[in-house]
């Protein structure tokens, strides 16, 4: 029965499928990454010792560890449960599969929070994610090749000036689908954070989970008197 | 170094390497099929918007895929190409693999793309990046679902707060991602603008503005947008350094 409307339907098919595709990939892709691992080690003989790896990956942990939680929390509002699931399997979250949600929800003019963005950002996400392999497979293939044919300061700009120039653009087109007041909210957000001692890497998580939480007690404040009257 | 990069090469690190892309490509198909067979059950997106959103999606990878190549391309001379193709494919900021690589080879006392970089070394790097990787897959696997659940909720007893969530998060995200990227700053002191970045981040934002009034009636702007965008601030970074050389 509720399966025949499109909420029903999405929340008792489309939603709980979305975690099994995700979880299943991902404890598959979690086993097969350390393959290589230990193909080296016990295969090859190469094991660098549990003295070495610790080292190496506690020094990794210390500037990561904290955005193993916090991104997923703070990308999650705009990648939605599969987006979620593709972006932290294949990576290039802020530089590659937020511009591209933005961009085909705004080609299409779908609201943020609606199905239909959802969708977008779906098929959005996973194109963008076949497109870079494409690129990867490129590289393997003919290497050096590529950026050898780009003339010198085509290739110059676009490894020094793509990131900034991605944001600048990325930024406007969020803030043109957003109400001024969250707008205004996200900008805060972010200036705080920019103007705090928090170190640079950290910057954009902390920015998001700040924007998130601003939101909540901005909203709790502003909705729930109209709610409790209601059921007065 | 030699014998360390013909083992990086080697046929069953490239039969490993390409275990990970095909699951990465497996999800990704099985994530399309099912949307789009919601999507035209309940008629969400017209044939046309769907044409929209696959051109627009392509149309604005390319650029980032591009700058992953670059970094994608000094890995490779240092952890070869099936690792490069895996770590990258996977998690991949090429930059995290990259620092990742560079602590595992120097917790081994060795450093990369030097002879000092021997198999064991090779070895501790590949360690790192997988266990430093696996981080952000652990935590998606075990937090998605409560996210969404606590986003349900959210949505039944307050929509608006919802919304306001998906548009106020990434404003702040890319506000400070921005900042960052022109501006170099200790604490409050030490402030160091970058005239050639910040002309990158100015100039784009400025000509998506334009462009976003130019889309009104012109559906097919809004594609490109982001697009020539970036070309735009590529081009007045380029030329601000140049002229500051």
């Amino acid at each position: 029965m509720t399966d025949q409307t499109l909420e029903g339907f999405y929340r008792t098919r489309f939603i709980p499928r979305a975690h099994r595709i995700g979880r299943l990939t991902l404890l598959v892709a979690m086993v097969f990454c350390l393959l290589p691992a230990l193909y080296l080690s016990f295969v090859l003989g190469a094991f660098p010792g549990v003295g070495v790896i610790l080292t190496g990956f506690l020094a990794i942990a210390a500037f990561v560890g904290i955005m193993w939680v916090v991104e997923p929390i703070s990308y999650f509002p705009v990648l939605g449960v599969c987006g979620t699931y593709m972006s932290f399997l294949s990576g290039n979250i802020g530089n590659m599969r937020m511009p591209v949600v933005v961009s085909c929800q705004n080609a299409i003019e779908a609201e943020a929070g609606s199905r239909k963005a959802e969708v977008a950002a779906v098929i959005g996400i996973a194109v963008s994610v076949l497109v870079n392999l494409v690129f990867l497979i490129a590289l393997v293939v003919i290497g050096k090749a590529l950026i050898d044919i780009l003339p010198a300061p085509v290739a110059q700009a676009v490894k020094d000036y793509t990131l900034p120039a991605l944001y600048g653009a990325v930024l406007v087109m969020f803030m043109s689908g957003a109400t001024r007041r969250d707008a205004l909210t996200g900008i805060l957000a972010g200036l705080v954070v920019f103007l705090s001692p928090v170190p640079e890497i950290f910057g954009a998580a902390g920015a998001g989970i700040l924007a998130i939480a601003a939101v909540v007690l901005t909203n709790v404040g502003r909705f729930r008197p109209a709610g409790q009257r209601r059921v007065n | 170094m030699d014998q360390v990069l013909r083992i990086a090469n080697s046929p069953v690190l490239w039969l490993l390497a390409t275990l990970i892309v095909g699951v990465v490509v497996a999800q990704a198909l099985l994530y399309l099929r099912m949307t789009l067979s919601f999507s035209d059950r309940f008629r969400i997106l017209t044939g046309e918007e769907r044409r929209i959103v696959f051109k627009t999606a392509t149309i604005n990878s390319i650029g980032p895929a591009i700058a992953v190549f670059f970094v994608a391309v000094s890995l490779v001379a240092m952890v070869g190409s099936p690792v490069t193709l895996m770590r990258v494919g996977v998690i991949g900021s090429a930059i995290f693999e990259f620092v990742a690589a560079d602590q595992g080879a120097r917790a081994a006392g060795a450093q990369l793309g030097t002879d000092s970089f021997t198999l064991q070394a090779f070895t501790a790097a590949v360690w790192v990046m997988t266990l430093g990787g696996m981080g952000w897959l652990l935590s998606t696997f075990f937090m998605t679902k409560t996210l969404d659940r606590a986003q349900e909720k959210l949505s039944v007893s307050n929509p608006a707060l919802i919304r306001a969530m998906g548009t106020a998060t990434p404003v702040a995200i890319f506000f400070i991602l921005g900042a960052n990227a022109a501006v170099d700053k200790q604490w409050l002191s030490d402030i160091t603008v970058a005239m050639d970045d910040l002309a990158a981040v100015a100039v784009s934002a400025l000509c998506m503005v334009a462009l976003h009034f130019a889309g009104r009636g012109r559906p097919w702007l809004r594609e490109w947008s982001v697009g020539l965008s970036l070309v735009a601030g590529l081009a007045a970074g380029y030329l601000v350094s140049q002229s500051l050389a």
